[in-house]
């Protein structure tokens, strides 16, 4: 995608958008101002060193409509495996009548809620943060047409997880898809998120999912999110929170699709005793890659980070980690850590990891850890003198080497649903291993 | 059960065993000693099939069969088991998970079906009280953060239940107070019979005080260059090696 494609696609959109408030106008527009001064990301960009978007920038991405082809019967399946508080969101839109949701729990198209309730979603979209302003998020606040809004009330527990399934399943090839979800959930209350995106086929598409994310005084929010699109496609995706006081984040992520999938988490602790915890695994194999970024901004007083992510890489893919983290001054009292392990299941897979801790306060407890690795001789040996054979040996190693991340991530709800993910995704990954 | 002729070993290219002659009978319980660094644990990671070990000359005999052929896990499966002198921590894999696949790999090997978790459960519990092991074990990933006394029992509990034909145990004392190693003792102890060998590979011989072998075999420079009875464990806890070397 070229920039002259992209003001082409902007100005052409631009006409369908006539009814759009003016708020949100000036927000595409700024967007819109700094992607066409900046571009696409180079690759002396620091936070992008390690992720070559040629690949992507050959292929004739334009932003456009696209229609559906899943048959009915399909969607139904998906969502009796899903249960309650199930939504279902295709190329964009929301699907009403495959959805089930908990009485009380806000949930409705974003365009809808721009209209419907802009007193809840102009004091939000996109002011998630002063994580800055970049690239892929700019385009998505340029293009994005729909997605989910998503809003608890003060002083309410949802029972259920809401799961939200994006399914993208484009008619042609090079379909682009600019989701924009907003989650609000108010003072004193709690939920619990899961966001999954799915290829409803084989095609190559352009996913950009922007989630923002504003917790009100005291709210907590477990969060998960899923990416295994098909082995064309190209996801970049940001999760974007803002806590306030005592409030707190959890969230998992886990990536196992696409051609080049990057995952941003960017957290700002804004007020007092906000805590937030970023854990996620990757796991490439083929030609992928996969790339997790983390960003958590600690401003204010007695606030908690702790960032676990592993990523096991196989083939010829490439894993990249970059975790920053800043202790601003006024974040006394801060505790932040951060660890990062990789394995290598083969030599011609590679991992880039980059810790980053700017800390200006001086009363804080802060680490970071990278660990690069492959599967341990003396722990294949250990286990095959115990009649495990060889294969089964590494496969037990890498799922351990996977769960361990879940076990301390306190995603228990979730935890079968991830372990067979992940199950499948080893079966791929040692499945075309040597030897 | 196993011949050892003129066994030579080496690790990066230096020999460590320079000529092993050793014939273990059914049921016999064999002690091998010696000071450290004579290639008592290079004997039984070879035995084992501990890839980094070259074996340059001899053989061994494992029930008719050449054990070198054999890779590791055939090994374990045709009923051989080395108890680690430093077991290896699997972060990640919980204990019964990877004892149920073990004990799982046994069961095919013999013909015999494999259990499922209920079964393993009431099975492994069984042999748990042998060793003296608390439950809260099963649910930790394999020996990370055991004291290194856990980690022994740990040994002795997949030794119970994989009841190996041979268990060769590489300094199984070492590390232990009197008591975790009068437990450990009892364990071998029960699992003495007139089918099953043992050799136990230790340093001292205080080891010996609660498990009485049939034979003791003294390994220096990487030979052994002295059998006997059990009252030789008694003369070298006395006198020390260096009476070996001047004799």
């Amino acid at each position: 995608m070229e920039l002259k494609q992209f003001q082409e696609a902007y100005e052409r959109l631009k006409r369908g958008r006539r009814g759009e408030p003016s708020w949100l106008r000036i927000l595409r527009d700024g967007a819109k101002d700094f992607f066409l001064r900046n571009g696409f990301p180079a690759s002396d960009n620091d936070a992008w060193r390690h992720t070559d978007l040629s690949a992507f920038r050959e292929l004739p991405f334009t932003p456009g409509e696209d229609a559906a082809l899943i048959s009915p019967g399909e969607l139904k399946v998906l969502q009796d495996k899903a249960g309650k508080n199930f939504i279902l969101v295709m190329n964009g839109k929301l699907m009403r009548e495959y959805s089930t949701i908990e009485p009380g729990v806000e949930v409705m198209g974003l365009e809808e809620a721009i209209r419907e309730k802009p007193e809840l979603v102009e004091p939000h979209l996109g002011q998630c943060g002063a994580s800055g302003a970049e690239a892929f998020n700019a385009l998505n606040t340029v293009f994005f047409r729909s997605g989910l809004f998503f809003h608890v009330p003060e002083d309410m527990t949802v029972k259920e997880p809401l799961q939200v399934v994006f399914l993208a399943d484009p008619a042609k090839e090079h379909a682009t898809f600019f989701l924009r979800n907003l989650v609000v959930i108010g003072e004193g209350s709690k939920a619990a998120l899961a966001e999954t995106y799915l290829s409803g086929n084989g095609r190559g598409y352009f996913s950009s999912a922007v989630t923002e994310v504003f917790l009100g005084k005291n709210a907590i929010l477990d969060h998960v999110k899923i990416a295994k699109e098909n082995a064309k496609v190209f996801h970049f995706a940001s999760t974007r929170t803002l806590l306030r006081h005592a409030s707190s984040f959890s969230s998992f992520t886990l990536l196992t699709g696409g051609r080049l999938a990057r995952n941003e988490c960017h957290a700002v602790l804004d007020e007092e005793g906000a805590a937030c915890a970023l854990n996620g695994l990757y796991l490439s194999d083929g030609d992928q890659l996969l790339d997790q970024q983390t960003f958590v901004d600690h401003r204010k007083p007695a606030g908690k980070s702790h960032q676990f992510f592993k990523g096991l890489m196989a083939g010829n893919s490439r894993g990249v980690f970059n975790g920053k983290v800043v202790v601003r001054q006024d974040a006394q009292k801060t505790d932040a850590h951060q660890t990062y392990k990789g394995l290598l299941f083969s030599d011609a897979a590679q991992v880039d990891a980059q810790p980053q801790l700017e800390i200006l306060a001086d009363d804080v407890q802060c680490s970071h850890g990278v660990a690069i690795g492959q599967l341990e001789e003396d722990a294949i040996f250990y286990l095959r003198s115990r009649g495990i054979g060889e294969k089964e040996a590494g496969r037990m190693l890498a799922q351990g080497f996977a769960l361990e991340v879940i076990e301390r991530s306190g995603v228990q709800r979730y935890k079968d649903e991830l372990i067979s993910l992940i199950d499948e995704k080893l079966s791929e990954q040692l499945g075309n291993r040597k030897g | 059960m196993l011949e050892i002729k003129d066994l030579h070993v080496s690790i990066g290219g230096t020999e460590i065993l320079k000529g092993i002659d050793l014939k273990v009978g059914a049921g016999e319980v064999h002690a091998i000693m010696g000071p450290n660094g004579s290639g008592k644990s290079t004997l039984t990671r070879v035995l084992a099939g501990h890839p980094s070990y070259i074996v340059t000359k001899g053989s061994a005999t494992y029930e008719g069969k050449d054990l070198f052929q054999m890779p590791v896990e055939e090994r374990a499966r045709q009923g051989l088991f080395l108890a680690f002198q430093y077991p290896i921590d699997i972060p990640g894999v919980n204990n019964a998970y990877f004892l149920k696949a073990a004990v799982n790999e046994m069961r095919k090997a013999k013909g015999l079906e494999e259990l499922d978790a209920m079964e393993f459960l009431e099975f492994l519990k069984e042999k748990m009280k042998t060793v003296e092991m608390d439950e809260s074990f099963l649910n930790r990933p394999v020996n990370e953060g055991f004291s290194g006394g856990e980690k022994k029992r740990n040994e002795i509990l997949q030794l119970a239940a994989l009841s190996p034909k041979l268990a060769i145990l590489d300094e199984t004392d070492s590390g232990l107070d009197i008591d975790a190693l009068k437990t450990v003792a009892e364990g071998v102890n029960r699992l003495r019979s007139p089918k099953r060998s043992f050799i136990l590979v230790t340093h001292y011989q205080r080891m010996l005080n609660y498990i009485t072998p049939d034979h003791v075999h003294v390994l220096m420079g990487g030979k052994i260059v002295l059998s006997g009875g059990k009252d030789l464990a008694f003369k070298l806890e006395e006198k020390g090696y260096e009476w070996v070397k001047q004799d």
